[in-house]
């Protein structure tokens, strides 16, 4: 062939760096696939590494603004605060000027020292006084009196009703609607006989009735009713005024002496990161001891902090009190989300672990991929040591890559998904180191994967290796998975009896049992899937070309294969298991918070309460009596007293309760029939018809028509009788009400939207005096933390198994790379493009299918075997139930055939795209 | 040195034992020659020798240094600093992405310290490589590769080299060249150990050692059935010994067509093929002109680049000539659609399919043809003929390149097909088994199969009708070698 020589001659010679380290950062840039897998695996360490502390730094944050938005903390709380009672006004501090100025610099400059602190608002409770028009006349409603006040900015903190600001006062309605007083009015404020005119600016709504806010917080006596004294009077209202105005007055009405106050509350608390939090807190720590410290300047004028005489007179007693809640809520985050940690902690090493599997895959994929050059090293005598670092070094670029990027999965997941806080810089820094060593890492363990696959090219390495291969050790994982399994039989889910503890945690088992049994069995299938498919290939019908070839793919690569459906059949398996946990344990917990609530809402009421004539919800209305008799042979039992009109409509069920409907049930127990009084028994022993049992010390004598294992409305496992209200009012008619009695709960329950029942109930004519929804049930941390826990397990399954299923992918077109060739001169032979096609789906498929239906079986056979040794409220029935995500199952079905058909088509349009000639030709 | 080596192999379908009880002894700076059948142990002997595997039992010295009790870490050395390989294609022998002064550069970094039996420009030259330094490897001539493998593994200072049918691919100006660079490197005391099929290969050695079924051949328990040549104590020498006795002339030959009733099988008109690799454009094929009939046996010759492979290509649809036509029998422009019953393949690169066994490779074409059953008995004779009975079971990986190359010629020729294209046929063969095939595609001609057939081959030429010589993508002559 003629060439056109274009390049120059270039010399030779051994001086320089070493050619294959040289060009080894650049070397997986001609290699899209692997370099693409690299960052794949990358990509997973690193979310691995640094979704965590993100997460944990999200969900403190969540915590914290939840701590310092609880009513009795507010930022003003959580900020830092300073007051001293009853200080005199013409007192002068240390440094000669008034002590009122003096304290103002003083507590500026602690606030000063704070990082998280907006500026400070002062207040100044001035003298009380009697409120009277300028005529001086006694209001008709009787005396009234109010208390000058200065707060910054506290019209944004009142709800004004009328007038605008001025040189006035704003007075509060209460004392506004008592003396007729209005915006441009004059008021008479009246102490000790001296007074003074003060025109009226505005009005605003009463501060004792209204929901507590924030900003009034620190000054609750001061404000709002004793909520331990409902018959009390409302504290002297706020006369709004500004802060010269409130000296002056507080100074001429006397007694010349004010409460004084300055908060500095929590700047932006919304944004609020526990680090900061943190530091905050530290700074007011700090602030306290300056304050505390007499020989501090600040000290000195604050004079902090407790109960001090202040002069030597009487009436001069002064208490001075410096606060920060800031340090309880950081407190209480931290007890709350030490119980998140181990699970965090032990997902973030499951996720590790999936990476780490995934970068090995990716690894011994790219030393396939270059097999040639493994061997021409091998042959040239490369020390592995050599071989491991110059493949630590190619993969930097791909790593670094897919560390970046797994680095902003993770702050975009943990936005997107995650609780919803801010992470602080501490945890973003966390984030960012863990994905760097993650990077480190998966280069260092892809130095080790292609050392291991580089030693395996020696005979005496491969021998081993064999030998290794042929050792089952999935029985070992297998063995391990149902050890776990005892030991989480022996010592419970919950570690005890701490469900109800807010720091009570799942139990690590609860996370590595179904991985472990998973990983043990789903290798064990796929060592069998290629035994069967080893006998299937021998003797299966050969008629379709097709399944003829995909059988031959899959038993001519049974180490892959194999390998692929272990991991695929771990992955879809945890992602099935995780949502088998989580559809469990939600169902069980709203089955039974709804038993107990007995529907969606309840409302209750006294017996004597008249009930709503209707309503826009399904109600019912309900007695029932705990502990209300006993049954024959001694057993207590509690009795649920229906109205069968309206019950079935409004009361919640579950199929599993009984062999029989809900409205078979309640048809049956309907009747007023006194004697047998008709009843349903549910959880009782074998009660018989014409048992007699005994109601307050009145008999009955019960004509069983229905059984069931739980029923709505109980609220403990004592066998429970659910009769007709009219029937059990018959049996009653000569006797006393048994349902007057304190066991008894008169209730009604409405099905529906909580918010929408609650509402409704609250709106009636005679509302009821508790509700209660089921949603409040349903609130118990330990189980909404198990549940978190099994939806981020879920997550890292659903990733994992993409990517083995992307692995895969990858894997057949890599096949379909090496066997270029032979595809072309089958189709020469006469195979049609559309038979190779159906063969990649079928062998595709196959893989997916047994991967799927091994993981998934598996993992309700998990699901089985664990959920009923998590009773989130063991007292109340139903147990727990399993519940097989029907849904998700499905999807994942129509996904997976989705990646099949998709992955056999670009598998085949990779081998169509190929040039087969210049294949040939580069051959030669 | 071997003695009493045994090597065995354990795979998915059963134990290979390619060595039973070797005993051999090579000279030191000096060419010697492992010759033998496909699936002899060629391989086997020389990977022990090169310290890549370690024998099952036996003891073998090179250099002194005894290596079937050496630990992975001697070997190693071995391989770095006494035994330098030529793998058997020339592609594995480099990485994608050096140039061939990388490469080289390379080789002198890592025999630093030992010295090279001669220096880096002298080799170049005398292995042709000066203008092409700064090429990477798919950007050289098969020819070209297996001449910087070697430049490489002498920079590197070693004093053996043991190389896999080195000239295997080679045309035969460039294996000549290979050959007289060898010579030169023995007589500056470098020891050559190569298999080889090539008679010129053997005319240089100093030794030949022929295996069969794993014992040189004329030991007592040698199954060998075809070799009568020298042993290991007195080795073989010269190829006027060849151990053949079957194989005289060529099966077909007395049945061939005359030309004037020959009708063309495949035509190839003014057909010009550039394309561009790196950054250069090459001209692979120039206005060549070709007719081949049926019951005709072409052969193209010409050195590794000249074009043989890409002509080949056009002739089988898989590449589109830039200029001129293609044409089959019928005047249909063949293209990659043609079945194998009409255009049948082998190629250099066989492309069995390594999920199927040796025979299910060889029945594929009939299955998806349809006509399995009718072919049944033609598989049977094609498998027998070509030596493959006791494989047919194997999977390709379990067998010899050359093994599998006769498994590839048995599935082109399941469906006799119009016209049969082969690139290199004989290339992985030894003297007897080339021969074997030879009859097989002779006797598919004798039927009517118009066969081109690109080889470096002397065997090959002496069952030819005619051959086409391709210079720098031309077809410079066309003879007829019965005629001649």
């Amino acid at each position: 062939m003629g060439r056109e020589r274009t390049h120059p001659h270039r010399g030779i010679g051994s001086g320089g760096a070493n050619p294959l380290w040289a060009r080894a950062p650049g070397a997986l840039l001609r290699y899209p696939g692997l370099f693409v897998a690299l960052a794949g695996g990358a990509l997973l360490l690193a979310a691995a590494a640094a979704a965590f502390p993100l997460f944990l730094s999200a969900s403190q944050s969540v915590l914290l603004h939840a701590g310092i938005d609880d009513r009795i903390v507010t930022p003003f709380g959580a900020g830092i605060s300073f007051s001293r009672t009853n200080v005199r006004l013409d007192a002068r501090g240390p440094g000669g000027d008034l002590l009122t100025e003096e304290m103002q610099d003083a507590f500026d400059r602690l606030a000063a020292g704070g990082v998280a602190l907006a500026p400070t608002v002062p207040y100044v409770f001035g003298s009380e006084a009697s409120v009277t028009l300028p005529s001086g006349a006694e209001p008709e409603s009787g005396p009234i009196t109010g208390r000058l006040v200065f707060a910054g900015d506290a019209l944004d903190h009142v709800e004004p009703l009328a007038g605008e600001d001025g040189d006035g006062v704003w007075i509060p309605d209460l004392i506004a609607d008592a003396v007729g007083a209005g915006p441009g009015d004059l008021i008479r404020l009246e102490h000790a006989g001296r007074t003074i005119l003060a025109p009226v600016d505005g009005v605003y709504a009463s501060l004792y009735p209204l929901p507590h806010v924030g900003y009034w917080q620190r000054w609750l006596r001061y404000v709002y009713l004793d909520p331990g004294c409902l018959d009390c009077s409302p504290p002297p209202q706020p006369i709004l005024a500004d802060r010269d105005q409130v000296l002056a007055w507080t100074s001429t009405l006397g007694p010349r002496r004010a409460d004084l106050g300055w908060i500095a509350p929590l700047r932006d608390p919304a944004g609020l990161t526990l680090d900061v939090a943190r530091e905050q807190a530290r700074s007011a720590a700090r602030a306290l001891e300056r304050a505390s410290d007499r020989g501090d300047p600040v000290g000195a004028v604050l004079a902090c902090c407790g109960r001090e005489l202040f002069a030597p007179c009487c009436g001069d007693v002064t208490e001075a009190l410096f606060v920060s809640s800031l340090e309880q809520v950081i407190g209480q985050v931290d007890r709350r989300t030490s119980s998140l940690e181990t699970a965090g902690r032990l997902l973030q090493g499951a996720g590790v672990l999936v990476a780490l599997i995934v970068i090995a895959a990716a690894g011994a994929f790219a030393h396939a991929a270059r097999r040639t050059e493994a061997g021409l090293l091998f042959v040239r005598g490369a020390r592995w040591p050599s071989v491991a670092a110059r493949s630590s070094v190619e993969s930097a670029i791909p790593c670094a890559v897919g560390g970046a990027a797994g680095l902003g999965l993770a702050v975009v997941l943990v936005r997107l998904l995650g609780p919803g806080g801010s992470a602080s810089a501490s945890a973003v820094s966390t984030a960012v180191r863990g994905a760097v060593v993650a990077v480190i890492g998966a280069l260092a363990f892809l130095g080790v994967v292609s050392a291991v696959a580089f030693l395996r090219r020696s005979e005496h390495h491969q021998g081993r290796v064999r030998m290794l291969a042929r050792i089952p050790w999935e029985l070992g994982l297998a063995a391990l998975a149902i050890y776990l399994y005892l030991r989480i039989r022996e010592t419970g889910v919950f570690g005890g009896d701490r469900l109800s503890a807010d720091d009570a945690e799942p139990s690590l088992l609860l996370l590595i049992f179904p991985i472990m049994f998973l990983a043990g069995f789903g290798a064990l299938a796929g060592r069998l899937f290629v035994a069967a498919v080893a006998w299937w290939r021998g003797r299966a019908a050969q008629r379709s070309e097709a399944r003829y070839l995909a059988i031959r793919r899959l038993a001519g690569a049974a180490g892959p294969s194999r390998i692929l459906i272990a991991a695929s059949a771990l992955c879809l398996g945890i992602f099935v298991q995780s949502q088998v946990m989580v559809a469990s344990l939600r169902t069980t917990v709203e089955a039974k918070a709804k038993v107990y609530v007995g529907s969606d809402v309840q409302g209750r009421i006294n017996l004597s309460t008249p009930l709503p004539p209707a309503m826009p919800l399904p109600f019912t209305a309900v007695t029932r009596m705990i502990d209300a008799g006993d049954l024959p042979g001694g057993a207590g039992f509690d009795l649920l007293v229906i109205d069968p009109r309206t019950f079935a409509g409004a009361a919640f069920w579950r199929d599993g309760f009984s062999d029989r409907s809900l409205p078979s049930l309640v048809d049956a127990v309907s009747g007023a029939e006194p004697e047998p009084i008709r009843a349903i028994v549910v959880r009782g022993p074998r009660v018989r018809d014409g048992a007699v049992v005994e109601l307050q010390e009145h008999a009955l004598t019960l004509r069983v028509v229905g059984r069931a294992d739980a029923f709505p409305g109980m609220t403990s496992r004592r066998p429970m009788l659910v009769v007709d209200g009219d029937a059990l009012a018959a049996a009653f008619v000569d006797a006393t009400n048994p349902l007057n009695n304190t066991n008894a709960s008169h209730e009604i329950w409405v099905r529906g939207d909580p918010a929408r029942a609650t509402a409704a109930l609250a709106s009636v004519e005679y509302p009821p005096y508790l509700i209660l929804t089921a949603d409040e049930v349903e609130a118990i941390p330990a189980i909404a933390t198990a549940i978190e826990t099994f939806l981020v397990l879920n997550a890292l399954g659903l990733a994992a198994a993409l990517l083995v299923i992307a692995g895969m992918v990858m894997y057949l077109q890599a096949r379909q790379r090496s066997q270029v060739v032979s595809y072309g001169l089958s189709l020469r032979m006469g195979m049609a493009d559309a038979t190779y096609r159906r063969a990649l789906t079928l062998e595709f498929g196959t893989m997916l299918t047994v991967a799927f239906v091994v993981g998934a079986a598996l993992a309700l056979v998990a699901g089985i075997l664990v959920v009923p040794l998590i009773d989130p409220l063991p007292t109340i029935p139903p147990g727990p139930l399993v519940v097989a995500p029907v849904a998700a199952l499905a999807v994942v079905v129509a996904a997976l055939a989705c990646v099949t058909w998709a992955g056999a088509r670009l598998t085949s349009a990779r081998a169509r795209r190929t040039d087969l000639g210049e294949v040939m030709r580069l051959a030669d | 040195m071997c003695l009493d080596l045994v090597k065995t192999y354990r795979t998915a379908t059963g134990e290979v034992r390619a060595l039973r009880g070797l005993t051999a002894a090579f000279p030191a700076e000096a060419l010697s020659v492992v010759a033998g059948p496909s699936g002899s142990g060629k391989s086997s002997l020389l990977r022990i020798l090169a310290g890549i595997d370690r024998p099952t039992s036996g003891t073998v010295s090179v250099g002194g240094i005894r290596l079937d009790t050496a630990g992975a870490g001697r070997l190693r050395r071995v391989r770095q600093r006494v035994v330098g390989t030529v793998l058997q294609r020339p592609s594995d022998n480099f990485f994608p992405q050096l140039t061939v002064a990388d490469h080289l550069r390379l080789a002198i970094r890592s025999g630093r310290g030992r010295g090279s039996a001669v220096a880096a420009s002298e080799l170049v030259d005398l292995l042709g490589l000066s203008d092409r330094l700064g090429h990477r490897p798919d950007e050289l001539s098969g020819g070209e590769q297996q001449r910087a493998a070697f430049a490489q593994i002498l920079l590197s200072g070693v004093g053996i080299v043991v190389a896999d049918e080195p000239t295997a691919e080679l045309d035969r100006d460039s294996a000549t060249h290979m050959l007289d660079a060898i010579d030169a490197l023995v007589s500056r005391g470098v020891t050559f150990i190569v298999s080889s099929h090539d008679a010129d290969v053997v005319d240089r050695s100093s030794s030949v050692l022929r295996l069969d079924h794993g014992l040189a051949e004329g030991s007592p328990s040698s199954h060998g059935t075809r070799g009568t040549g020298g042993t290991a104590a007195t080795p073989w020498k010269g190829p006027g010994s060849v151990g053949r006795t079957r194989a005289t002339a060529p099966v077909g030959r007395d049945a061939r067509i005359s030309d004037e009733h020959r009708r063309p099988a495949i035509e190839v008109r003014d057909v010009t093929k550039t394309f561009h690799r790196g950054g250069e454009a090459v001209h692979a094929v120039r206005d060549a002109t070709v007719v081949v009939g049926e019951g005709e046996l072409v052969g193209l010759v010409g050195r590794s680049g000249s074009g043989k492979t890409t002509l080949l290509n056009l002739m089988s649809g898989w590449e589109r000539a830039d200029v001129g036509d293609v044409v089959l029998a019928d005047g249909r422009a063949v293209d990659r659609s043609a079945p194998w019953a009409e255009v049948a393949v082998l190629p250099q690169r066989l492309g069995l399919i390594e999920e199927f066994t040796v025979r299910e490779n060889v029945e594929y074409p009939a299955r998806l043809a349809g006509v399995l059953g009718s072919t049944e008995e033609l598989a049977d004779e094609l498998i027998h003929d070509l030596g493959l009975s006791a494989l047919q079971h194997r999977y390709p990986r379990e067998t010899s390149v050359g093994e599998q190359q006769r498994a590839a010629l048995a599935r082109a020729l399941i469906l006799t097909p119009v016209l049969l294209l082969a690139d290199e046929p004989t290339g992985h063969q030894d003297g007897a088994h080339a021969r074997d095939m030879l009859e097989a595609i002779r006797r598919a001609v004798a039927r009517g199969t118009a066969c081109v057939a690109a080889t470096h081959s002397d065997e090959l030429i002496r069952y030819l009708d005619r051959v086409v010589t391709m210079v720098d993508g031309r077809l410079v002559a066309d003879a007829d070698t019965m005629r001649a």
